[in-house]
């Protein structure tokens, strides 16, 4: 017996799935690439050179228009913007690295810890992490620079407390999920160390999740340095921050938008870079997410 | 289910009590001391003695947390040092603002981004779903009090359509204070939005994977029956955790809005108070706004039951 069905119907049904062309598959990981190039060598430049002192003041020159001399015109100083925002990118991109570095170090550590010993010490992190995850992670790094006062230090403590819960969850999860495998009681069995087991077998199991973490948190650490230090609570002035710049750029909104125009546009460009080199990224390394 | 949400409502005890703990050690890790603050430079040593007895602060640190504790459950949270205002009054007062912009931006959120997600999902890897996923990387990466201050910029500066100067309050005007709100709303709702569109595209492509999508379609349903009744349901339940971190961020974030738009809520309550080391107040501000997000956490636990009756087991 035949069965006929509707054509339409058995083309729904069986609708081919339509592969995303291969140069977009690639495309958002190259351009995410070159712009967090370009984020990466603005902060380079800001390290090694920028066209003008960024906070040298030049009263004659104040408010102009971007023009050949200023690519970027001078805000009501008379300080040449595109050097402030160089700087600024180096404030930006040295405090969120080493917020992430500060958030995966300990994190790791105390994820690992916990999770491959158990018992009270588990239980007590656990606690802990849950109570501080559940503060806003702005809220909470607000709450720690009003102890720390305004400096880069406080920002990457700040920060760097605010983002650990996530990593010691990620890394305890995965150990407790591998601690129990064949090869991590094989380690065991062979003689080894608890410690030795936990760092050579374990942990790196957390690398390619961790990396993906990391990634995000970087962006995430670059947006909210730069909302800390537009509410005058990160790096304090005259050090150019893309938020602080943004931030006095209001005053002078008027005779002068390009002041708020391309702070904005670079925090903008370094997150966007973040966010396509993550996705990415994340494309290779956890299949698992790959639709998001 | 009820054994479910019992057990779901008495977890968050403990992690009330650790929130109250973390609050009441960062404020005491705060340098200087906040009797001196309190008088000014007009303290003897001996003044400064007599209010240190009279706030219990010769006590161990012990007692000390034990008193504050006993007084914020019986929701007592001090005295503004600066204006000597009841701290819960002035969250009171702040909430509605802060209410308003959280509220409607969620709303404004969801509702966007919910047929978007499933529109692109449902058009995976067509212009459609391109042009969707490109406007949500876009959305995600502008920040947003930058885009406030280019909303002010180009509708309150350059058109004068919207009012930036002044403030309306929404208890008193409901409908004369919307314009107010306008762009808060707009420039913390795209992110967010975008955030929402991804996540519900992804749940919705795993979902129109599965077995049961394809034999609804097979019984002959319309595509919209399918997408509404059977493939929301289950693709809106993950949604509802990003719409609770999203809570998070807005109650968070909101110090930042309401500075951009100076907007009186409770964010600019608390970034006041960190500028002028009111402690009571930023105490105030940090326990309230855990302890909605807390609630929110909970609420979406417990929504997730309704969306997915599996989680009941």
């Amino acid at each position: 017996m035949s069965v006929t069905i509707d054509k339409a119907v058995a083309r729904r049904i069986a609708a081919p799935r339509r592969r995303r062309p291969w140069f977009l598959r690639r495309l958002n990981g190259l351009i995410g690439t070159a712009l967090l190039a370009v984020v990466f060598v603005a902060a380079l430049f800001g390290i090694l050179w920028t066209p003008y002192d960024p906070v040298g003041i030049d009263i004659r020159d104040r408010l102009a228009a971007p023009s050949l001399f200023h690519w970027m015109g001078t805000d009501e100083f008379g300080r040449d913007v595109l050097s402030r925002v160089l700087a600024g990118a180096r404030t930006s991109v040295l405090v969120s690295l080493a917020t992430v570095a500060f958030a995966v170090t300990f994190g790791t550590v105390i994820g690992a810890v916990s999770g491959f010993f158990r018992g009270w010490l588990d239980r007590l992190v656990m606690m802990l992490t849950d109570a501080l995850l559940a503060f806003p992670g702005l809220l909470l790094a607000l709450s720690i620079m009003a102890i720390a006062g305004p400096s880069a230090w406080g920002i990457v403590m700040a920060l760097g407390l605010a983002y650990m819960p996530n990593v010691i969850r990620l890394v305890r999860g995965t150990v407790l999920s591998v601690r129990e495998k064949e090869f991590a009681e094989a380690s065991k069995a062979l003689g080894n160390s608890a410690v030795y087991t936990l760092f050579r077998h374990i942990l790196p199991n957390c690398t390619a999740p961790l990396i993906v973490l990391g990634t995000m948190l970087f962006g995430s650490a670059i947006l909210a340095e730069s909302a800390l230090s537009f509410l005058g609570l990160g790096v304090p002035p005259p050090a150019p921050t893309w938020g602080g710049m943004l931030s006095e750029a209001r005053s002078s909104f008027v005779q002068a938008p390009w002041l708020a125009v391309f702070p904005g546009l670079c925090i903008s460009i370094a997150l966007l870079g973040v966010n396509l080199f993550g996705d990415a990224l994340r494309d290779r390394l956890d299949p698992r997410m790959r639709h998001l | 289910m009820w054994q479910y949400a019992l057990k779901r409502l008495l977890m968050t005890i403990p992690t009330l009590f650790f929130v109250a703990v973390i609050v009441f050690v960062l404020i005491r890790l705060i340098p200087g001391d906040p009797v001196a603050i309190m008088l000014g430079d007009h303290g003897s040593d001996a003044d400064i003695e007599a209010l240190r007895r009279r706030l219990g602060l010769d006590q161990p640190v012990v007692v000390q947390f034990l008193i504050w504790l006993g007084d914020v459950v019986t929701g007592d949270l001090g005295v503004s040092i600066m204006t000597g205002v009841p701290v819960t009054r002035a969250i009171a007062d702040g909430l509605e603002v802060t209410a308003m912009i959280t509220v409607l931006s969620v709303a404004m959120a969801v509702l966007v981004a919910v047929p978007a997600g499933m529109l692109a999902a449902w058009r995976q890897n067509t212009v459609t779903d391109f042009g969707i996923v490109f406007a949500t990387i876009l959305f995600l990466s502008v920040p947003g009090f930058w885009l406030g201050v280019m909303l002010i910029f180009l509708f309150a500066v350059i058109l004068g359509w919207l009012p930036i100067i002044g403030f309306v309050s929404p208890s008193e005007d409901f409908a004369g204070s919307l314009p107010y709100f306008v762009m808060p709303v707009i420039a913390v709702a795209l992110a967010d939005m975008a955030a929402i569109t991804r996540m519900l595209r992804a749940q919705t492509l795993e979902v129109l994977r599965l077995d049961y999508v394809t034999h609804a379609r097979a019984k002959g349903l319309s595509e919209t029956v399918v997408l509404t009744r059977h493939v929301f349901k289950n693709a809106f339940g993950p949604g509802l955790t990003v719409i609770g971190l999203i809570l998070g961020g807005l109650l968070g974030g909101a110090a930042v809005t309401e500075t951009v738009f100076t907007l009186p809520g409770v964010g600019r309550l608390l970034v006041d108070a960190i500028y002028e080391r009111d402690y009571p107040v930023l105490q105030g501000c940090m326990l309230f706004i855990a302890l909605i997000y807390v609630v929110v956490n909970l609420i979406v636990d417990l929504l997730y039951m309704v969306f997915d009756p599996r989680v009941r087991l």
